[in-house]
């Protein structure tokens, strides 16, 4: 799975264009090594939620994520950056020669764009986060504790 | 100057790395340091990037404590563009102005802008051309820039693309802003 960082896919046309959004370049360098994350369908929420909220993107909004399973593309496991443990361990890293395999992986992931991606939203994050601060989640209680008063999280915390 | 090739942008992603690692493990003061030398490295790029086009050259403003601070790598990907809207905001509206840019890139410096020390006016009046873009991406990059403003235009505009945009995915993301 990658967390992508746009929402609206629907007026992309090109492979080129979706590689661009799919695997933008940092510092000024194509990112060869994408981050990815290998988990199940069912822990989506928890790993794009952990995703975001390490990032700390603020204003909060929903995300959509791409299911890359099966594209045969190889990927090497690295220990992910966030400050939980499933998207530390289950953090992997696309490796790709140049620019046109990525190009190439984005021509065949158009052809199947609407199956491939979902939208995690901003709700079922808020739920998420809202039950691991519930049943005393170390890991949330310590993420809650630096967040910056009235950030979008916090605004967003408040209102669960 | 010299060309800057592929290495020098390794080392400027390098660079980003060590930023968000050092945030990670709350280092923050790390992470300042780590940011201004990002910030004249990626300032430097971007002169060259565009040296043979018509956009002027970067003179960096000096970075204070206050603006290093406030650097934070929100995403990934868009740590040129948010180091550019601190060293030297206008110089990023001309980009986005310019015609220059990539349409994705186009999208990230839009959301970059919004965060760019200038006033809000002008921020506005550099994103609404964008959010009647044809592509939807980069009328969400738009309201991303809106979204940091704390601007009565730029909730106008958010009201007016959540009410209106032919795109669901663009209206709801104008609405869950509003929201925020």
């Amino acid at each position: 799975m990658r967390v992508l960082r746009r929402r609206s896919l629907a007026d992309i046309e090109t492979p080129q264009e979706l590689a661009d959004i799919c695997f933008p370049a940092r510092g000024g360098a194509p990112d060869l090594s994408p981050s990815l994350y290998e988990v199940s369908s069912e822990q989506r929420i928890q790993a794009s939620t952990e995703h975001a909220a390490s990032f700390l993107r603020d204003p909060v909004t929903s995300t959509r994520v791409v299911d890359l399973a099966d594209f045969s593309f190889p990927i090497r496991r690295t220990l992910g950056r966030t400050q939980f443990l499933l998207t530390r361990s289950a953090h992997r890293e696309g490796i790709f020669a140049d620019v046109e395999a990525q190009v190439d992986l984005a021509g065949r992931l158009l052809a199947q764009l609407p199956e491939r991606t979902s939208v995690i939203t901003k709700e079922e994050s808020r739920e998420y986060i809202r039950k691991r601060l519930a049943v005393g989640d170390d890991e949330w209680k310590d993420w809650l504790e630096v967040l910056t008063e009235g950030s979008g999280w916090s605004k967003l915390i408040q209102r669960s | 100057m010299p060309g800057w090739g592929l290495e020098e942008r390794i080392g400027i992603a390098t660079l980003f790395d060590d930023i968000r690692v050092s945030q990670a493990a709350r280092r923050p003061r790390m992470a300042r340091m780590l940011a201004q030398g990002a910030v004249i490295a990626s300032a430097l790029v971007l002169q060259q990037v565009s040296a043979d086009a018509t956009i002027p050259r970067i003179d960096l403003a000096p970075v204070t404590s206050s603006d290093e601070s406030a650097v934070v790598c929100s995403s990934p990907g868009d740590e040129m563009f948010e180091l550019l809207a601190r060293a030297n905001p206008a110089e990023l509206l001309t980009l986005l102005r310019g015609g220059d840019l990539s349409l994705a890139n186009l999208s990230f410096a839009a959301e970059a802008a919004g965060r760019a020390r200038l006033p809000p006016a002008e921020i506005c009046a550099a994103l609404t051309p964008l959010l009647h873009h044809p592509k939807g991406y980069i009328r969400e990059g738009a309201l991303y820039g809106l979204a940091q403003l704390d601007d009565v235009q730029a909730r106008r505009l958010l009201g007016e693309v959540a009410a209106t945009d032919v795109d669901e995915d663009v209206r709801q993301v104008a609405v869950e802003i509003l929201e925020a």
